[in-house]
């Protein structure tokens, strides 16, 4: 069995995991939720030795882990399948299957050998793929089965998984499962998910962590969705919100896109914004809101639908380019990694955006740019405030109030902010909502991607849940509760089936 | 401004880059050159002369145009191997139209052919994928290619009047002129201009600048057809000095290029940068082997200092990017 006990983890002054203690045992499959950012999967990692905590410690039977590596997890019998599929794309099945196990080499003597052991596996669980195609061929779902195998190959003692159905089909979903309720006679098992009938009906045991804290730990039979999200949500830190100006209800509407689709991940999404309005987006992490946003502005190519700006013409935006020159801007989720250059300064980044700020003929000189932004840096507060500050120097919540005034100094129509508060201390916080209901009263249409509620319900006039690539629940504001979004966001009516 | 403020070490805003940030990393190399420069000055009497350093000025030129351009490629995160062989090409292609459409005719077709070259590699980078390193690596061979199906393996010669303009005199030669021309139009183009700042943008952090609306494709195409013409004006150059030209006159050219740029203290990871560093990294490395001549050093050593004091730089460079 496996104990963890008084776990702490810190990401820099955020904490993800406060003084949690949890026990997996064989005879049980013991289940974790939580929303997005409770720190479930920070936590199983902790217990596979990928994260090393702050405090507490990890106890394999009896044994504690000291200095955690997954190679010692590993060796101690304690396997992970993570959400990030980690198999090598240019390898073959077997090979990924088999990757760091010394005893049963892939070389031409022993390739039966691993063979047969592979074939044996298939043949208990259940599960196929084809041992010699190369993983880069094979679909999502497929490696995610194969994340599975890895993991089974070496016959833990206790197994971790990491939203193990999130991209399996209904009949491999339900295959895994029972698979689950199998093995876990005598493996310890826990399971990470989002699916609350799926834990309801395979886990022995459900754990619920809020807030980097864990609410409860109880037989599942003593629960039930209700009683899940309700432990979920319950949030004791209210912060104050500014009060919400209304847009004139014949506001003009400033984007309307219409059946939207990407892949799988965007499923026919049309809404609109109105000129003056926040409408929110809820819903869980995948559930492709960002990847939606990414298609309006033409980040990402998207396979069908159009979007028109302020009453022009129906189109489709093919670039972040176009975007932007059509008047509709996002300031992306990671933006550290898509939404400024760190090694510039504040004015540098200022300038790639906005048109007018590059001077005539695009020649500028330094003084002249950076003068231009001590405005916006005055009016954001952005600290220090010069504008030949290196960004990557700024505070999280400082590069975050560069990278949404950087698009609102391109005086745009829409603003697209997705998850603007991410990872960034409560003074700021305040600050940016602010920002963004200055600019939605100065008559931007905003759209607020969040995964955090309070943010979405304090801010939005309009909250829109996402699930699946799809809206499927709409909030006047006033009218959206807390546990309605969240019930909507999990799908709570077991959606599966439909499919 | 807050004057009064104590920090001695943020000046006045004075729009001059070097000011921008004080550290050892920006100005290490310049104390480096100069303490080189010094210490020949003080060995060598001869070093002094101006001839002496009209001479290094002169033979700086067609590396220094060079690595003006591998500057802005590298700054745009790219690398760009064919400079060489463009440089080769273009150098062919001057001397062989000089007979026919006169001097300044043959240099605007062949700076033309240079641009055409890069944004061809530009295109390919852009539109195929493709790595820079491989992209470029590809095409120089090519470019080598043609160039010896140009001249048919023979040296290219041209005795037309006129055409050896570039060692005329006025003060320093005409190629030490132009040297100084390239580096000041390229060092103000990624200083001072919105392409400029796109450049670092594309180097520093390419997703960002796509989302920030800047067209990398035609940056891309762009960066390299200037590499591709600064190429071609050394080609030019050399040619001009020498009434002749072969395809085997540029094989160390972009690698040359590419040191002087590192060794002046631009990141070989792209996204920093600056042409004066290029100028700096050129002077520094024509110093080196202008020292071997006047202090009689044994030349055989020479690639040996070269090599470590490239290695130095770039170690130096990691080393101070680590610590801040």
């Amino acid at each position: 069995m496996l104990e963890l006990e008084g776990i702490s983890k810190k990401y820099g002054t955020t904490e993800v995991l406060a003084d949690v203690s949890l026990a997996l045992r064989p005879g049980e499959v013991h289940a974790l939720v939580g929303e997005n950012g409770a720190g479930k999967s920070t936590l199983m990692r902790v217990a596979a030795g990928m994260v090393r905590p702050e405090r507490g410690k990890v106890v394999v039977w009896g044994k504690p882990f000291r200095n955690a590596t997954p190679r010692v997890a590993r060796a101690a019998g304690v396997e992970i399948a993570t959400q990030e599929l980690t198999s090598v794309p240019a390898r073959t099945v077997l090979e990924n299957v088999f990757l760091g196990i010394k005893v049963a080499g892939v070389g031409t003597l022993r390739r039966s050998a691993a063979f047969r052991q592979f074939e044996q596996v298939c043949e208990e669980t259940g599960f196929w793929l084809p041992p010699m195609t190369t993983v880069r061929e094979l679909s999502i779902a497929d490696r995610q089965v194969l994340e599975i195998l890895r993991c089974l190959i070496r016959r833990p003692r206790v197994l971790i998984l990491d939203e193990p159905t999130s991209s399996l089909d209904v009949r491999r979903a339900d295959l895994l499962l029972a698979l689950l309720r199998r093995m876990s006679k005598d493996v310890a098992i826990g399971m990470v998910s989002h699916h609350l009938h799926e834990v309801l009906s395979t886990a022995d045991t459900v754990s619920v962590l809020r807030d980097g804290n864990l609410v409860s730990t109880s037989p599942v039979g003593e629960e039930d969705e209700g009683s899940l999200i309700q432990k979920m949500v319950g949030r004791s830190l209210r912060q104050m919100y500014v009060p919400k100006h209304r847009p004139l209800p014949d506001a003009e509407v400033v984007l309307e896109a219409s059946d939207i689709w990407r892949d799988d991940v965007v499923r026919g999404v049309s809404l609109s914004v109105k000129a003056g309005e926040i409408v929110g987006l809820a819903g869980l992490v995948g559930a492709g809101r960002s990847e939606f946003a990414r298609c309006v502005i033409g980040a990402d190519r998207c396979d069908r639908g159009t979007v028109r700006v302020a009453g022009g013409s129906a189109l489709r935006l093919h670039s972040p380019r176009a975007a932007s020159a059509a008047g509709v801007v996002m300031a992306p989720e990671d933006r550290k990694g898509q939404g400024l250059v760190l090694d510039r300064s504040i004015a540098e980044n200022f300038a790639l955006s906005d048109r007018q700020g590059a001077g005539k003929f695009g020649i500028a000189l330094p003084r002249w740019v950076n003068n231009r932004v001590r405005d916006w840096i005055a009016r954001a507060d952005i600290r220090p405030p010069d504008p030949r500050y290196i960004v990557r120097r700024l505070s999280g919540g400082n590069q975050q109030k560069v990278l949404l005034s950087k698009w609102l100094a391109c005086s745009p129509k829409v603003l697209i902010a997705d998850e603007p508060t991410r990872g960034v201390d409560v003074g700021a916080k305040a600050a940016i909502h602010q920002m963004i209901a200055d600019a939605a009263a100065s008559g931007i249409g905003v759209m607020l991607i969040s995964s955090e509620l309070e943010e979405l319900m304090g801010l939005a006039h309009r909250v829109l849940v996402f699930r699946k690539g799809r809206v499927v629940a709409e909030f006047e504001e006033g009218a959206a509760d807390r546990q309605a979004i969240i019930a909507a966001a999990f799908g709570t009516v077991p959606e599966r089936a439909s499919l | 401004m807050t004057a009064t403020q104590a920090a001695p070490a943020v000046v006045e805003t004075t729009g001059s880059v070097a000011k921008r940030r004080l550290s050892p990393r920006d100005y290490g190399i310049i104390a480096f050159l100069v303490l080189i420069a010094a210490g020949l000055s003080i060995s060598s009497s001869s070093f002094r002369t101006m001839s002496n350093v009209g001479n290094m000025l002169n033979q700086m030129s067609w590396e220094g145009i060079a690595a003006c351009g591998a500057t802005l490629t590298i700054v745009a995160g790219g690398f760009d191997l064919s400079q060489g062989s463009v440089y080769a090409f273009c150098a062919i292609i001057s001397v062989l139209l000089a007979g026919s459409l006169g001097t300044v005719g043959a240099f605007a077709i062949a700076l033309i052919i240079g641009f055409g070259l890069g944004a061809i590699n530009g295109g390919v980078i852009a539109f195929g994928r493709v790595n820079s390193f491989i992209a470029t690596l590809a095409t120089s061979y090519i470019f080598l290619g043609l160039a010896t199906v140009v001249t048919g393996g023979n040296v290219a010669s041209t005795s037309a009047a006129g055409f050896m303009v570039m060692n005329d005199t006025y003060g320093i030669t005409v190629a030490a002129w132009v040297f100084v021309g390239v580096a000041i139009v390229t060092g103000a183009l990624l200083a001072f201009t919105r392409f400029g700042r796109g450049l670092y943008a594309i180097g520093g952090n390419p997703e960002a600048a796509r989302l920030s609306g800047i067209p990398i494709w035609l940056y891309r195409i762009v960066v390299f057809g200037i590499s591709g013409t600064c190429a071609a004006t050394a080609g030019i150059i050399e040619a001009s000095q020498a009434g002749s030209a072969d395809p085997s006159i540029g094989s160390t050219l972009a690698l040359t290029a590419i040191a002087a740029t590192v060794v002046g203290g631009t990141s070989i990871m792209g996204g920093e940068g600056a042409v004066w560093r290029a100028v700096v990294g050129t002077v520094i490395i024509e110093l080196i082997d202008n020292g071997f001549v006047l202090l009689n050093l044994n030349p055989v050593y020479e690639d040996v200092v070269f090599g470590a004091l490239v290695l130095l730089a770039v170690g130096l460079d990691q080393l101070l990017r680590r610590r801040s």
